[in-house]
């Protein structure tokens, strides 16, 4: 197979001399290919949870003002989602000491036992039953998904180990964002020394990630499956007249700024989760329905004349030739949509919507700094988290002869 | 068979790109549709599986007007082979290749069968090549997965829009020689469209030369380049015409089959006289095989009177005959390259079978020159 030069759609960052030999691949020579993993990208997505690693297993001073009045001034905070991963043992011990206060500790976790409280059985029972479903749990399941990723594509790019990596890292991440209060005790604390509201205190972050993911994904179902469908009819030789009029509706929706599509919402539809919805539809449905039309008719026209030429329906032209060729871009769209979506939500906080919105907005009523970076630091996560699994979702639905090398 | 009867293509715009067509392409021909950009071959072309619509007249497909069958089962009948290839870069090999047999719901087994079959028809390795994805093909390689999913469900009928225009002149003619070694095997009634005139005189069994919409002729290769009707068609086979025909001919056509050879063992006086006899200057050298060894003339045989193998000017066959299955168009240039009047001619093995003289090469030219000009 002499010829053009190899192209190297995907992967920048890629390894040399790659190769796709129909799944036969080389001869295995494990050590020299191991080396090819550790890429530079890949060394500091371990650094960083080395890193983590070691910083959430210290001993730490408490700061949460209630614990301190509890008299917990120093705990040992170990990270309670490894426990079943290291120790397969759920009572492993976590050391406050003097205290049998778990609401810290126990959050989002999996269940943690405080080693020297007055009274073990009373806090294990607080700390609830061990193999409670939690977002240690879905990290560790994305854990699980990028392993199998890599070994599903190992042949497309070679890339075992790194995504491994990079999953825990991102495992570690999540962990402690949503899942660990002590880890934003120590960090508000290191911002804001002298702040006496650290954490904020009508919710808790594991809640308003919950609220704000509700929002996020309720809006953005709405939007792709409203976006796709008018971007696959203004495509249509039937339709094709209303374009310009769709792209104008769609291009409006997001010139205004969304502030006000929820004040207008809020007296129409009242106050609450709806309203919020509903600007956050007209917000996203730009991505999405510019990128669909941009995707469809991007198609090579030769590969539809072909298509055509051999008889197939319209709708077997669309779903099978089309949509499939323009998948990759429709679904950067969808990404780009969802993230956008994730930041706009917090503004839903104005009509009572919940979310991150929250402690931004009493943070900034009541100039509590503290809960402003909370919220906007959980937001800016959690639309990276999204990004970062709509691009692994992306990754898997691109048909693979759109992005084999040579 | 597949006819045009009256047929215009009126466009939204008021432009005719097809004017009052009529013409009737023959069951298992090449028939070359050619003309000047503009000329309405593709459009003509188009509107025999309906992706374009007719605007009057008809096309009868297999003695039906080709209206009679939904547009997509008309399709499916009939092969589809594109310049730009337009191979679905997101399928394999052999979902390319089974597109229409899947359309028309054949089991699996039977569409990996054809897929095998059709793959080693165009010469592709189908262990190799099967799970390949376009991508991983050169230009030539995805043009064979073109005319091999064209070929999917076996239609009787294909429509070829320059199917080789975009590949390198050496590519081409490969592929030009492997689907005419195709074609032998499978017959299928095929219109071809080109713009290249070269091609059309090879691939065609017949040229249709359409000009603004009107066929302007219609005729075999050999008479189109012999009787060109008007000037259009002179100017467009081009000045070179005469060379272009002798390229349609074979040596084995046209040499002749007696000529005066003497055996390598023979005297120096059998050669004399068999040279005397003929009436020639000079004959070809065999040996006992038959096998052309060189030549011996007059002047040779002068200077050594005793010895054949001294006064023969000794050659490889290679080099001073043209095989049988050579076109008159490549004797030519062997005879003018070498500066000779007359060459001989070989097989495969080298053994002499006839030979063949500049004078008539030239006779035949100056006949197709004369009758040209006389059908002006």
């Amino acid at each position: 197979m002499g010829g053009r030069g190899s192209g190297h759609v995907r992967g920048a960052t890629g390894t040399t001399g790659r190769t796709v030999n129909g799944g036969l691949g080389e001869g295995p020579r494990p050590l020299a290919a191991l080396g090819r993993f550790f890429t530079p990208a890949a060394l500091v997505w371990l650094a960083f949870a080395a890193l983590l690693f070691v910083a959430m297993n210290v001993r730490e001073t408490i700061h949460d003002p209630q614990l301190r009045a509890a008299g917990v001034k120093e705990a040992t905070i170990v990270p309670d989602l490894w426990l079943p991963v290291f120790s397969f043992n759920p009572s492993t011990v976590v050391a406050i000491k003097g205290s049998d206060d778990l609401r810290v500790l126990s959050f989002g976790g999996l269940p943690a036992v405080v080693s020297d409280s007055p009274n073990p059985a009373a806090a294990s029972d607080k700390a609830g039953a061990p193999w409670r479903v939690t977002l240690g749990w879905f990290a560790l399941f994305m854990v699980l998904v990028e392993g199998l990723l890599g070994v599903r594509y190992a042949q497309r790019d070679e890339k075992l180990v790194r995504p491994l990596v990079r999953a825990a890292g991102i495992f570690l991440v999540i962990w402690s964002i949503y899942g660990h209060e002590p880890f934003w005790d120590w960090l508000l604390h290191g911002i804001f020394p002298s702040s006496p509201d650290l954490l904020y205190n009508s919710n808790t972050v594991i809640s308003l990630a919950g609220q704000h993911l509700t929002l996020v994904l309720i809006s953005s179902v709405i939007t792709v499956a409203i976006g796709l469908a008018l971007g696959i009819m203004v495509t249509r030789a039937e339709f094709r007249e209303f374009l310009p009029l769709v792209s104008d509706i769609v291009n409006s929706g997001q010139t205004v700024p969304t502030l006000a599509i929820v004040a207008i919402m809020a007296p129409i539809i009242g106050f609450g989760f709806w309203p919020a919805i509903v600007a956050l539809i007209l917000y996203g449905l730009l991505p999405v329905v510019r990128n669909t039309i941009v995707g469809l008719e991007g198609v090579d026209p030769s590969m539809i004349d072909a298509a055509r030429g051999m008889g197939m329906t319209a709708s077997q032209i669309l779903w099978q030739i089309e949509v499939p060729n323009a998948s990759r871009i429709i679904l950067a769209g969808v990404r780009t949509s969802v993230v956008i979506n994730v930041g706009t939500a917090a503004l839903g906080a104005y009509v009572g919507s919940g979310g991150f919105g929250n402690p931004i907005a009493s943070g900034l009523n009541q100039a509590i700094q503290p809960w402003v970076l909370l919220g906007a630091l959980s937001a800016a996560l959690l639309a990276i988290l999204l990004d970062y699994i709509l691009g692994r979702v992306e990754y898997v639905m691109t048909p693979k002869g759109l992005i084999i090398e040579r | 068979m597949i006819e045009f009867q009256n047929v215009v293509k009126q466009f939204p715009d008021g432009f005719r790109a097809v004017n009052g067509l009529s013409l009737t392409i023959h069951d298992g021909e090449i028939t070359v549709l050619i003309g000047p950009s503009g000329c309405g071959k593709t459009t003509s072309m188009r509107m025999v599986n309906r992706l374009l619509s007719i605007s009057d007249g008809r096309i009868m497909v297999e003695g039906r007007d080709n209206r009679d069958f939904p547009a997509e089962e008309l399709r499916r009948k009939i092969g589809y082979a594109i310049q730009q290839v337009g191979l679905f870069p997101h399928m394999t090999v052999l979902q390319n290749i089974a597109v229409v047999p899947r359309l028309l719901g054949w089991e699996e087994d039977r569409i990996h069968k054809r897929v095998d079959e059709l793959l080693e028809l165009v010469g592709l390795d189908p262990d190799v090549n099967r799970d390949k994805y376009p991508r991983q093909l050169s230009g030539g390689q995805q043009q064979r997965i073109g005319v091999a999913r064209a070929l999917g469900a076996d239609p009787p009928i294909m429509l070829m829009d320059e199917p080789f225009g975009a590949i390198d002149p050496i590519t081409r003619e490969v592929l030009q020689d492997e689907f005419l070694e195709i074609q032998k095997r499978i017959s299928k009634t095929i219109i071809f469209v080109t713009h290249d005139i070269d091609e059309a005189i090879k691939m065609g069994d017949r040229i249709a030369i359409m000009r603004e919409g009107s066929l302007v002729q219609y005729d075999t290769p050999d008479t189109l380049l012999a009787k060109p009707r008007n000037r259009f068609v002179r100017d467009f086979v081009g000045a070179d015409r005469q060379l272009k025909r002798l390229g349609l001919l074979r040596v084995r056509e046209l040499m002749a089959k007696e000529t005066p050879h003497v055996n390598l063992r023979d005297r120096a006086e059998d050669a004399r006289s068999a040279i005397e006899r003929a009436g020639v200057k000079s004959a070809f050298v065999v040996d006992e095989d038959g096998v052309l060894r060189g030549w011996v003339d007059r002047e040779g045989l002068r200077e050594n009177p005793d010895s054949l193998l001294d006064a023969m000017n000794e050659g490889d066959y290679r080099e001073i005959g043209v095989r049988q299955s050579a076109t008159a168009r490549e004797a030519l240039s062997a005879m003018v390259a070498r500066g000779f009047r007359i060459t001989p001619v070989v097989n495969e093995k080298g053994v002499l079978v006839g030979s063949i003289t500049l004078r008539a090469l030239q006779e035949l030219a100056e006949q197709g020159w004369a009758e040209g000009d006389q059908a002006t």
